[in-house]
């Protein structure tokens, strides 16, 4: 062999040290100190960070915070199994919620921790609770739409007056839950002609509710399907309130399923199942003051009954609600197939 | 002992496609065949490959063409225009794509899709052709133009010919990044494997799908990687040694220039212009604030630590493999060389979830930390940097460090004082590419980072996932700023600043 | 200085046997050319003898030393070997003076050893410049410079002037020579140029796929090849069967004497350099052969003629200065000298 093998075996050398100060500073993160939680958070720093920072100062306990999309973070999750350095899961929605209780990861919470939440909102077995709910709406553009125009139901999107019309969104996990909800309240063959019909009336795909609610304020689209509290959102990025903006929100009535009302919620994983501190964040998070936070600074709906929420919205239990169980939100594989089918995504 | 390393090079490159014939073999063959055998699946490649064909395209007509008039014409401020060209790598595409929606409200689809990609990604051509271009030998044209080939002529048949590995270098980059991007085909909705694989995901959080169609996407780069092979052909590998190389002939470009000029400031306007106009309007509409100026500069400390890390862990690894390249081509050589290749056109989601996948199950100590991390930069862009090493190892000729041990050097002060010095600079570039790039990524390190680790990508990501525009600016603002600085450096590296030797 | 020997040396590459039991001995400050044509085995033999390669039978000794063998073998930077490669390969980020600093020792580097050898290789005064400063022979004279200061043990030469035009290469050959004298240094030249083998060695092995065929002193080596291959390697000849008989030949040039020619009728080929056929005349008394001028080449000193025979066959004369017969002419020639006769085995 040709010698620069053998010189270049510096080079090799350079590497393996390399290796061995990588496993020297892996030990450095272990999480020895006293009164760490983390918590892997499927809702967005901006909303959940204030929160949690609140949470350490009052306890003092620490916590240790992965944010990530709830897809994503569940997949995590669920690729982590068992060994997941994660405490508890704060998750965008139920059916994320769901899929991980599903595969076992959730210890099942204490009665009187559930006892706080109407049984809606959280898991019949107690392996999750939701912290706050957030309504399916139709949002329009008061420039666009006459208010006496906007349907009654959400089945009438498909109708030809609404062709080319509806912003929709529909690899976001709430349309997904809508969907599901359609086939819990009207079974499959209904769910399967909405997406049919709305696919056939030329709807405007959007990736996000975010990106529908901004062309509808500007005008571009005259309605879309998004949850409530997007708006309040919208409103707090342009420094103003939800009335001064020209994207109204529409709720459905009647318990159409395009009222559905979703919830973010927590659970705490099995690791944790005796962990004190897991266990003081989830009875924080629903705290009366805490639940008025959120009605405040994200505006959803708390949970917890006598908590006012946004104002700027209808109460929740002035709202219309499907007769929807959230659990029975977790049958996904079921919905994802018929929006695939539908082709409504590529 | 260079095989042996290349080996454990291309083992890190790996551990993404061990996940995915794990994940899928679990899946069964029959969930397999569901997922593949579709129609849906076989629009999906067409069009992923129809659009890696026309950016690759693109950028090799936008690249070829702007370092052309760059480095061999006698246009007006090309130092400046050359920088302005080699910009653009420092814009990330979900940037560039963002930018460009939020301007042009209902932008979607395949061709504003193939648009973003062109400006954001033909410095990757550019760069490696323009100091290709300046380090061509002249004579060879000269001796074309002698023979009675008119100047059109003489580039394709003679300067063509000479930069052309740099040129199918570059655009193998080009297709292999189309394949892997994920930030402007899923905020401009093309409907690629990429942004159906996310969609996937997405989609009650199935990793099945996703990772099933992540092997197909496997398969669709094999086919990319096959394509280069075949049209690549020999050449000197190494640095010619003699003496005296004649600065390159520069075409006169007459009335040509100010048009010329005015085409290249247009590609800049459109790749840089719109991102900052875009990023200056959200900044001035939002009141959303970044917060205190303390955590913009955690995060932007944050990112040049990953990065950092990163691109030392990948050149590391890169190292031995890339001197195999260039030392000891064969088939055992190229068959690495294109196994690292394969995670390189994998979306950054797909490589995060295999390294969770490896952490859990092999490498629990480094479980999200920053080496886990480095890791998977690592998998994603060991090509980047492969690359870089063998063009750098040309530089060295293995007869130099013979002639130093003849004069009784030992191998390790032969690779100090003579390898070590001639690459540097080649091995310096690399690292600066795999820098900036890793600065970019998102989806893997979402997945990766140390817990509470915030980096200017991942701030950037949950400020505009919130609709917090203008805290997001800031973000957005410094990271095209500091990514600036290794483009920069490449650019120098490029030959395009050179100031001219002699008449 | 020093001597080199090898002994029964075999190398190959996969199924190609690049040396064949190889044997060769280089006494001490002498130059020995290996020459050959390209792919018979002396680049090998060469980074065989600098370590680069090792050997898979056979010794080298160096002074006695065994630097390589079946067994052991001694890495390149132990041996006191500098070799002077093709092109020169300078270190093309150090000056003239880093490159010939090199290899010598810290404590040395501050003496005038740097200085001393540029003198020697004529460029003095040249440290500061950088080897792309410098045309091909200086750099080439860096490179033995570079090769002579650590005072090596032996200097290996790889086809150092191959890439030199014409005048240059004289020059250096002669200034090279003069240096490795100078430096009392003990040398190896690779090449596949005869006449720089010829003029520059004292010891010409000349090897063909593998095997060293022939290993002598040049003049030997030019008058008596082994066999007819080498003969018209190492430069013009014809070859002529002829019928030995008494000690002389007659061939179609003429009646030749071989002097070491057997007693009896033999069948034999001569070798007939081109300096040995003369126009005119000679002093033999048998009739002359005659020959047509077909074409005339004048380099200066000489002018090479190519002639044809009655018989058809081709041949070449070397003649000082001009020469007067125009082309077209016919011209009685002779032979000078003794010949070189293989008789048939």
């Amino acid at each position: 062999m040709r010698s620069p093998r053998r010189t270049l075996a510096v080079a090799a050398s350079l590497v393996m040290l390399f290796g061995v100060t990588l496993t020297a500073c892996g030990g450095e993160d272990d999480t020895s100190a006293e009164k760490t939680i983390t918590v892997y958070s499927g809702r967005s720093e901006d909303l959940v960070k204030p929160i949690l920072d609140k949470f350490s100062a009052d306890t003092g306990i620490k916590i240790d915070a992965r944010y990530g999309n709830t897809a994503a973070t569940a997949t995590q999750l669920l690729e982590e199994g068992d060994k997941s350095p994660a405490d508890v899961f704060f998750s965008q929605d139920a059916g994320a919620l769901g899929a991980v209780a599903k595969k076992g990861l959730f210890a099942v919470l204490p009665g009187e921790v559930t006892a706080k939440v109407p049984e809606t909102y959280r898991a019949k077995s107690g392996e999750w609770v939701g912290v706050t709910a957030r309504a399916r709406v139709l949002v329009y553009n008061a420039d666009k739409v006459k208010e006496g125009d906007l349907p009654k139901s959400v089945f009438d999107l498909t109708k030809p007056e609404w062709k080319g019309k509806v912003g929709v969104a529909p690899t976001n996990a709430s349309f997904q839950a809508f969907v599901t909800a359609i086939t819990v309240q009207h079974g499959e063959a209904k769910a399967k002609e909405f997406l049919a019909g709305l696919k056939a009336n030329d709807p405007q795909v959007r990736d996000g509710n975010g990106a529908i609610l901004e062309e509808v304020d500007a005008g571009t689209l005259p309605v879309g399907l998004i949850n409530h509290y997007y708006l309040g959102e919208l409103a707090k990025e342009r420094g103003t309130t939800p009335d001064a903006l020209k994207a109204k929100l529409h709720f459905f009535e009647g318990g159409d399923t395009g009222a559905l009302v979703n919830v973010a919620g927590v659970g705490i994983l099995k690791k944790a199942a005796d962990n004190a501190d897991a266990r003081a964040l989830v009875d924080y998070l629903l705290s009366p003051e805490v639940q008025a936070l959120f009605a405040t600074e994200t505006s959803e709906y708390p949970v917890v009954t006598g908590i006012a929420g946004p104002t700027y919205v209808p109460a929740l239990d002035a709202l219309d609600v499907p007769a929807v169980d959230l659990n029975d939100l977790d049958q996904l594989e079921a919905t994802i197939a018929l929006i695939k089918d539908s082709g409504l995504v590529p | 002992m260079l095989l042996l390393l290349s080996a454990a090079a291309v083992a890190v490159a790996s551990i993404p496609l061990v996940y995915l014939a794990v994940r899928t073999s679990e899946a069964g063959m029959a969930r397999v065949l569901d997922e593949v055998v579709s129609a849906r699946v076989g629009t999906l490649a067409l069009r992923t490959l129809a659009l890696a064909a026309v950016v690759t395209l693109g950028c090799l007509v936008l690249g070829v063409g702007s370092a052309f008039v760059v480095v061999r014409t006698d246009m007006p401020a090309r130092r400046l225009l050359g920088v302005l060209a080699a910009l653009p790598l420092a814009v990330p595409t979900y940037v560039a794509a963002f930018a460009w929606t939020s301007t042009f409200r209902g932008l979607e689809g395949f061709w504003p899709a193939a648009l973003v990609l062109v400006l954001c990604s033909y410095p990757y051509v550019f760069l490696p052709v323009a100091a290709s271009l300046a380090g061509a030998d002249p004579a060879q044209e000269e001796i074309s133009r002698s023979l009675g080939r008119g100047a059109l002529r003489t580039f394709t048949g003679v300067t063509l010919r000479q930069i052309r590995p740099a040129v199918a270098g570059g655009g193998l980059l080009v297709a292999l990044y189309v394949l892997s991007d994920f930030g402007a085909v899923s905020i401009i909705r093309a409907d690629t494997f990429t942004r159906a694989i996310f969609i996937e995901f997405d989609l009650g959080f199935d990793r099945t799908g996703a990772l099933v169609l992540s092997s197909v996407l496997v398969l669709l780069t094999t086919v990319v990687l096959a394509a280069e092979t075949v049209t690549r052909s020999r050449g000197a590998r190494f640095a010619s040694l003699s003496s005296g190389r004649r600065p390159p002939n520069r075409v006169a470009l007459g009335a040509a220039r100010w048009p010329v000029v005015a085409l290249l400031v247009g590609v800049a306007g459109l790749s840089l212009g719109m991102t900052v106009f875009s990023l200056a309007r959200r900044m001035a509409v939002g009141v959303s604030r970044p917060g205190a100026w303390s955590d913009v500069l955690t995060a932007a400390g944050n990112s040049l630590w990953l990065s950092l890390a990163g691109a030392a862990l990948t050149m590391a690894l890169a190292l031995p493999l890339g001197l195999l390249t260039a030392r000891a081509p064969g088939v055992l050589t190229s068959t690495l060389n294109h196994l690292s290749y394969l995670s390189h056109a994998l979306p950054g989601l797909v490589i995060g979830l295999s390294l969770v996948f490896f952490g859990i199950n092999v490498a629990y100590p480094i479980y999200q930390t920053t080496w886990l991390l480095a890791l998977g930069y690592a998998a994603l862009f060991l090509p980047l940097a492969v690359t870089s090493v063998s063009g750098a190892a040309v530089q060295a000729p293995p007869i130099l460090e013979e002639t130093a041990r003849s004069l009784g050097k030992r191998p390790v002060t032969v690779f100090r004082t003579v390898t070590l010095p001639l690459t540097l600079p080649g091995i310096g570039a690399g690292a600066a590419l795999v820098f900036l790039t890793c600065m970019k990524e998102l989806p893997a390190t979402l997945l990766l980072r140390p817990t509470g680790m915030d980096t200017l990508a991942t701030k950037l990501w949950s400020n505009t996932s919130v609709a917090a525009y203008a805290a997001a600016a800031p973000y957005a603002a410094l990271l095209v700023l500091l990514a600036s600085l290794p483009t920069w450096l490449l650019a120098v590296r490029s030959g395009i600043l050179a100031k001219e030797v002699g008449p | 200085m020093s001597r080199l020997e090898i002994t029964a040396l075999a190398k190959g590459f996969g199924p190609v046997t690049a040396l064949d039991a190889v044997d060769l001995t280089v006494p001490n400050g002498t130059l020995l050319a290996v020459l050959g044509p390209s792919g018979c085995g002396k680049t090998t033999l060469l980074r065989c003898v600098a370590g680069f390669e090792r050997p898979d039978s056979g010794v080298i000794t160096i002074d006695g030393e065994v630097v390589a063998s079946g067994t052991s073998h001694t890495p390149p930077h132990r041996r006191r070997i500098a070799i002077v490669p093709q092109e020169g390969a300078l270190f093309p980020h150090l000056s003239v003076r880093g490159n010939v600093a090199y290899g010598l020792g810290r404590a040395e580097r501050r003496t005038s050893r740097v200085a001393e050898v540029l003198e020697m290789v004529g460029l003095a005064g040249y440290g500061d410049r950088m080897p792309h400063q410098l045309s091909g022979g200086q750099q080439q004279r860096v490179a033995l410079a570079r090769a002579l200061a650590p005072r090596p043990s032996l200097v290996l030469l790889d086809e150092p002037f191959s890439a030199l035009d014409a005048g240059l290469r004289t020059d250096l050959r002669r200034d090279v020579r003069a240096a490795l004298r100078a430096a009392d240094a003990t040398g190896v030249l690779v090449t596949h140029d005869q006449a720089e083998a010829l003029s520059m060695a004292d010891a010409i092995a000349v090897m063909r796929a593998g095997r060293v065929l022939q290993f002598g002193p040049p003049a030997d080596v030019y008058r008596a090849p082994a066999d007819p291959w080498i003969a018209t390697f190492l430069g013009e000849a014809t070859l002529i069967e002829a019928t030995l008989r008494d000690g002389r030949a007659d061939t179609a040039l003429g009646t030749v004497e071989v002097p070491s020619a057997p007693p009896g009728t033999v069948t034999a080929l001569l070798m007939i350099r081109p300096e040995q056929i003369h126009p005119g005349p000679g002093p033999s008394s048998h009739a002359p052969a005659k020959a047509l001028v077909e074409s005339l080449d004048f380099y200066g000193p000489h002018t090479l003629l190519t002639l044809r025979l009655s018989d058809g066959t081709q041949t070449q004369a070397q003649v000082q200065g001009p020469h007067p017969l125009p082309i077209g002419t016919t011209t009685p020639i002779h032979i000078k000298g003794p010949t070189h006769t293989w008789l048939p085995t």
